[in-house]
């Protein structure tokens, strides 16, 4: 994982400590998510966007199985960090909601970010291993 | 010789008047002591009965119930009020008055509007805290301006208890009184008893929105008095990090902030009667009009009302939405500026900037 998934994780792990800490915070989250329910379709974009995550980690995965015998250790490493990243914010955004937890978009949002970015970067490995095969 | 002889006499006699100095000091400790232990142990404390509609008390008053010197108060509860679970709470784990119990205000205010939450949850919250009309329910909350306590008296009081006190000043002021305290966590016993009348057994000590709105369009005696800085009323702020928009329901007037301790003795105690009519004299309205205190979310609003209610008057309401509820509505008239002062711009919550929250 790089500094910007850590980055995201902390920033979850903080929006949740302060919300329970500090009224204010929790009031501005739950103004905003308010807000949002009221402006998008949250239900929608919450299936949607795990589909869509989950999705991507199997395509890598399988891609992985496929050239298991390109694969390295560090290649491994990342899809393992992908698989637990889409698993954790898949688990959270259904099995979570703003009655459970006030920061629950902020805290799904920054968690589905913190996959994605991992998802990215192991399909930027995937796809600098292909054009290398390819090269050779 | 003789320098060395002086010298030495020199060091002894120090010595000596440190040691005598110290040994005064030490003498005089026994009194502290005693004093501190006599405050400590203070535990059969008189005080004169109040009646029942007094709400800000001493801590000798509350002292005096603990210690069941207050035979119609037999039946109490005791309330540290803030907001949060206690868990989280430094003013309830660091020490609390004797016997009480948190109440996190989030039990009492639903989270679409930060309003009074329906008569059935404040009936089960009551029971779940062995609350029914006849129990003596004191409040307390960190200090004289702290308004944690006075949103959960006011609520209480619009259920139906009949006597609702707020600690006056607070816990400070029961420290600085030299009364007892405790750590760890005292549990409400529940009650299975019925409340004792229908809650809310005051419903006219709040007023809806829908009745705010129309009474500022048509009743001359009607009063919407703003309890909020004068930044917030001026619309330079919304006051909250949470809203956006600032100004003031159109129509409104000054009434004073409680946070800046305008409600507040030199002593931290609530100011009486005299000094609210004085603030409502100021933007031209009187204790004879039907008034409406607001706020942005009820909680400063509540002092006025509850000083209101324990001199008698009862022409005195809540406007529980406040500036929050108010501003979510884009089509509802609001005045920017002071209309007092003569600059002040009318429109409608629709056309207000959205930055203005509090940073």
């Amino acid at each position: 994982m790089t500094f910007a998934e850590i980055l995201f994780l902390t920033g979850a792990y903080l929006i949740q400590y302060f919300t329970r800490k500090k009224m204010g915070m929790a009031r501005y989250v739950i103004y905003k998510s308010q807000g949002w329910e009221r402006t998008f379709p949250m239900e929608t974009l919450k299936y949607t966007s795990v589909s869509v995550l989950t999705a991507l980690t199997v395509l890598l995965l399988a891609a992985l199985v496929i050239r298991r015998r390109q694969k390295g250790r560090l290649e491994v490493a990342m899809h393992i960090a992908m698989v637990i990243l889409t698993a954790l914010y898949g688990t959270y955004t259904y099995i979570s909601s703003t009655k459970t937890m006030r920061a629950y978009y902020f805290i799904s949002l920054m968690l589905g970010v913190a996959a994605l970015l991992q998802i990215i970067k192991t399909g930027a490995v995937h796809m600098m291993r292909g054009k290398k095969r390819n090269e050779e | 010789m003789k320098k060395r002889v002086l010298g030495a006499l020199l060091c002894l006699s120090m010595a000596v008047s440190l040691t005598a100095g110290c040994a005064a000091k030490s003498e005089s400790k026994p009194a502290d002591s005693e004093k501190k232990t006599e405050k400590e142990e203070k535990t059969d404390v008189k005080a004169d009965p109040v009646d029942k509609k007094k709400v800000y008390v001493s801590p000798d008053w509350v002292q005096s119930v603990i210690d069941g010197n207050q035979e119609e108060s037999s039946d109490y509860v005791i309330l540290e009020c803030a907001w949060g679970e206690e868990a989280d709470n430094p003013a309830y784990t660091e020490g609390h008055i004797k016997g009480s119990y948190h109440m996190n205000t989030d039990y009492i205010e639903s989270e679409e509007y930060w309003n009074i939450r329906t008569p059935e949850e404040i009936e089960k919250l009551m029971a779940d805290y062995g609350i029914t009309k006849d129990t003596t329910v004191i409040c307390y909350g960190a200090d004289g301006i702290n308004s944690a306590d006075d949103r959960v008296a006011f609520t209480l009081l619009w259920a139906g208890v009949d006597n609702v006190k707020c600690l006056d000043g607070g816990f400070e002021a029961w420290t600085k009184a030299g009364y007892g305290t405790e750590k760890g966590s005292n549990k409400p016993k529940a009650t299975d008893k019925a409340f004792g009348t229908t809650v809310p057994a005051h419903p006219e000590y709040i007023i809806s929105i829908d009745d705010v709105k129309e009474k500022l369009e048509s009743d001359n005696n009607f009063k919407l008095v703003s309890i909020r800085s004068k930044a917030e009323f001026s619309g330079e702020t919304s006051g909250y990090g949470y809203i956006d928009k600032a100004g003031e329901p159109k129509g409104a007037i000054w009434g004073h902030d409680t946070d800046d301790g305008s409600y507040n003795k030199a002593d931290g105690t609530t100011v009486g009667i005299d000094e609210l009519e004085g603030y409502l004299k100021e933007s031209g309205a009187s204790l004879d009009d039907e008034l409406a205190f607001y706020c942005g979310t009820g909680w400063r609003a509540t002092i006025p009302f509850l000083i209101c209610y324990e001199n008698g008057y009862t022409n005195a309401k809540l406007y529980d939405g406040g500036w929050y509820q108010w501003q979510m509505d884009d089509s509802l008239p609001v005045q920017v500026g002071d209309p007092e002062g003569g600059k002040c711009e009318y429109t409608t919550v629709g056309n207000l900037s959205k930055d203005k929250a509090a940073k």
